[in-house]
């Protein structure tokens, strides 16, 4: 398993200092000490600067836990948070100067438009009361909310008001940014231009934590996924590194006779017929995707063999199958 | 942390502008309250009564000017329509007095042997009506045959401090404002806070760097702001409804009301983090308020009457918890007494029981952040 962070990012020597965000060993407990609910258990996590790292698990699997922690808001039971070297819950005032937090749900008031909201919040959050103005026109027209800034927020659809909070957030000027499911619920172009944005945003420099339980999100998005379950972290890496983990990933090939296809499977190792007797189908199981080119080609240099394929298919595995694979089927609360 | 509470008063009465409702009910229901009572009251205080005088003498005639000096002194409790006997029955058949009052023949001579009494006829819907009069008519007699007897004079002086004394309305007065005080804190306070549930944002007003003073300071200067309000607007209709003496609530009254404003806020504070909704907490606020002025608000009332069980209880309740003390604050300041604020301890008190409110409000808000995690 590797870690992201243990890679030293361009410029920077040691990991510690590349992380933004650290979470050694975390255990949150809640409830009776008898019978605790865990949510989060030994997380290690290395948030680095300037990427989207996204925290994928399904409901209930510690996700807002983990913002929690970084937030302040939650006390690791054991274990440690840092925060551009500040401890969370006890630092706060350092601590929250230099994140910005778009909790799950929508946090605005409805009774005031765009820009009161905005207003607001950048007063009531300590900004510059000279740079304000500026701030507030360029936030509203980062996320298109330029035209319906004098509109209730109480009118708006669910994507406008996470654009909204997503502009609120970066009114001020946060080294890092913690999305809680920032697009849970909204229709595709708004997912689309949030996906933009924070794209955007990191690249200027930005490091954002994201969490999911969109299979699509992550993919688009993050240069390192950790997946957690029930509170545990169960695989992490980049996407690529994610997919080359998923065990079982099938070669199919197609013959034009069944004779053929029983030849091909005795010649090939770990090859099966799943279509049976009289289907020309033989299926390859590959440890790697980079295989299945290896196993075609060797195919196509053994004449007879090769001159009687027809066909063949491989599919990437995508994240789902990633997921599936480390967190099991069982459903979720 | 000036700028971010300045701020938080402004978003927060922008937004009770556009949502006026819960800020009404805080104005409406005190209103309507001290409207009902100055109506209730109205209508006991100027009751028409008629005096059947059947005897003729000096005793008589001293009784009678007692009895109208008793009705100046408490602001018109009563009219005294007739003392003709015939006119006076007539009178109270068609329905134009409450009561006839009957000094019989033998009054002089009873008088004499120190045991006179008089007759109260009333249409019996308000028995405290007809008990009132009975003790008004042996309370005048007994001022009658005092004034005899200057022995007894200094002892009828002393006793009469209260009920006599002060009126009806002065009283109730300030038992009213503290409802009103009470009543309309709780349900600011409350509604400011359970609102930001309502809307989410109570994690992020948590989240701001700059700390829990801003968050604090101006939710009270806003719940502060607008019990201001519905106080200018009941302080008016005590006065014009009920001719309550509102310029005389000098500095002796101020701290009882900024306790009072303190103590419900405190509450609205605990009630808003444990229900985080507005609604319910109207009428909860509305009980605990009631529950308030019935029990403290007439503590001088039931010490007459609290000799066994529940009435007792009450009493002792209503001792021992310091509002009734600052309510009786407020009654001395109006009345243009000293204020006595450095020989009372229910100040202290009640500012203990302020500072353990709002920290049960700390400890339950505490909880409910680690709570309110996603859901
Ligand atoms: N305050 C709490 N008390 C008890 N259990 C909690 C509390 N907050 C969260 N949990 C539990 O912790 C687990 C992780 O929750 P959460 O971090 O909100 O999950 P996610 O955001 O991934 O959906 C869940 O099982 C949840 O029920
Ligand atoms: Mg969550």
């Amino acid at each position: 398993m590797r870690d992201p962070a243990s890679e030293p990012i361009a410029g920077t020597e040691s990991p510690e200092e590349s992380a933004a965000i650290t979470l050694d060993d975390v255990w949150v407990r809640f409830g009776k000490p008898a019978d605790p609910v865990i949510a989060a258990r030994e997380l290690t996590l290395r948030i680095p600067r300037g990427k989207i790292f996204c925290l994928l698990g399904p409901n209930g699997s510690g996700k807002t836990t983990a913002i929690n922690l970084i937030s302040g808001l939650l006390s690791p039971s054991q274990g440690q948070v840092r925060v551009f070297g500040h401890t969370p819950d006890k630092d706060r005032t350092r601590t929250l100067s230099k994140i910005a937090v778009v909790p799950q749900e929508t946090t605005l008031y409805d009774s005031l438009d765009a820009r009161e909201n905005l207003f607001f919040h950048g007063h009531y959050y300590g900004v510059d009361s000279a740079r304000l103005p500026g701030l507030v026109d360029h936030v509203i027209d980062l996320v298109q909310l330029t035209d319906r800034a004098k509109h209730r927020v109480g009118t708006y659809s669910g994507g406008m008001q996470r654009r909204l909070t997503l502009a609120r957030a970066l009114l001020t000027e946060p080294e890092a940014l913690l999305l809680d499911e920032p697009t849970l619920g909204v229709d595709v172009q708004s997912r689309r231009a949030l996906w933009d944005r924070i794209r955007e945003l990191a690249d200027g420099g930005m490091s954002v934590l994201l969490t999911t339980n969109y299979m699509e999100e992550a993919e688009e998005l993050a240069d390192y996924i950790t997946i957690l379950d029930h509170g545990r972290k169960v695989v992490d890496g980049t996407l690529d590194e994610l997919r080359a983990r998923v065990a079982e990933q099938r070669l199919l090939l197609h013959f034009d006779a069944a004779d053929v296809a029983d030849q091909a499977a005795a010649s090939l190792s770990r090859a099966s017929r799943p279509g049976g007797e009289a289907d020309a189908t033989v299926e390859v199981a590959l440890n790697d995707p980079k295989e299945a080119m290896r196993v075609v080609s060797s195919l196509r240099e053994n004449g007879s063999l090769g001159d009687r394929l027809e066909g063949f298919e491989w599919s990437e595995p995508n994240l789902q199958d990633v997921f599936l694979q480390f967190t099991g089927r069982a459903l979720r609360d | 942390m000036f700028k971010a509470t300045r701020a938080l008063v402004a978003k927060d009465l922008l937004v009770s502008r556009r949502n006026p409702v819960f800020f009404l009910l805080g104005v409406v229901v005190p209103l309507m309250f001290v409207l009902l009572y100055a109506f209730i009251v109205g209508a006991a205080t100027t009751a028409p009564i008629g005096f059947a005088v059947e005897s003729q003498g000096p005793q008589t005639q001293k009784f009678m000017q007692t009895i109208r000096s008793m009705q100046s002194e408490d602001g018109d409790a009563w009219e005294i329509r007739t003392t003709d006997p015939d006119e006076a029955r007539k009178l109270y058949e068609s329905g134009e007095t409450v009561g006839v009052i009957t000094i019989p023949a033998s009054f002089e001579s009873d008088m004499e042997k120190g045991r006179a009494k008089t007759e109260v006829l009333t249409r019996n819907i308000n028995s405290d009506i007809t008990k009132n009069l009975n003790l008004r008519m042996q309370d005048a007699i007994g001022m009658v045959q005092q004034a005899e007897d200057s022995d007894h004079l200094v002892a009828v002086k002393e006793q009469n401090r209260w009920s006599t004394d002060m009126s009806f309305t002065r009283y109730m007065g300030a038992s009213l404002l503290m409802f009103a005080i009470l009543y309309a804190s709780m349900v600011n306070t409350g509604t400011l806070i359970a609102r930001e549930w309502e809307e989410r944002t109570a994690k992020t007003l948590v989240l701001s760097p700059k700390g829990w003073w801003p968050l604090v300071i101006g939710k009270w200067l806003t719940a502060f702001i607008q019990t201001a309000i519905t106080m200018v607007l009941v302080g008016g209709v005590l006065w014009l409804a009920l001719d309550y003496p509102v310029h005389r609530l000098g500095p002796g009254s101020w701290g009882p009301l900024l306790l009072f404003f303190l103590y419900g806020s405190a509450l609205g504070v605990l009630l808003g983090v444990a229900l985080r909704r507005s609604l319910p907490l109207v009428p909860i606020a509305a009980v605990v308020t009631l529950v308030h002025f019935l029990v403290f608000g007439f503590e001088s009332y039931m010490r007459g009457y609290a000799h066994e069980g529940l009435v007792e209880f009450l009493w002792w309740c209503a001792r021992f918890w310091p509002v009734s003390s600052a309510i009786d604050q407020i009654r001395y300041a109006v009345e243009g007494l000293e204020p006595y604020y450095s020989q009372s301890h229910y100040l202290l008190w009640l500012s203990a029981v302020i500072v353990a409110l709002v920290g049960a409000a700390i400890a339950v808000l505490r909880k409910r952040i680690r709570f309110t995690q996603g859901q």
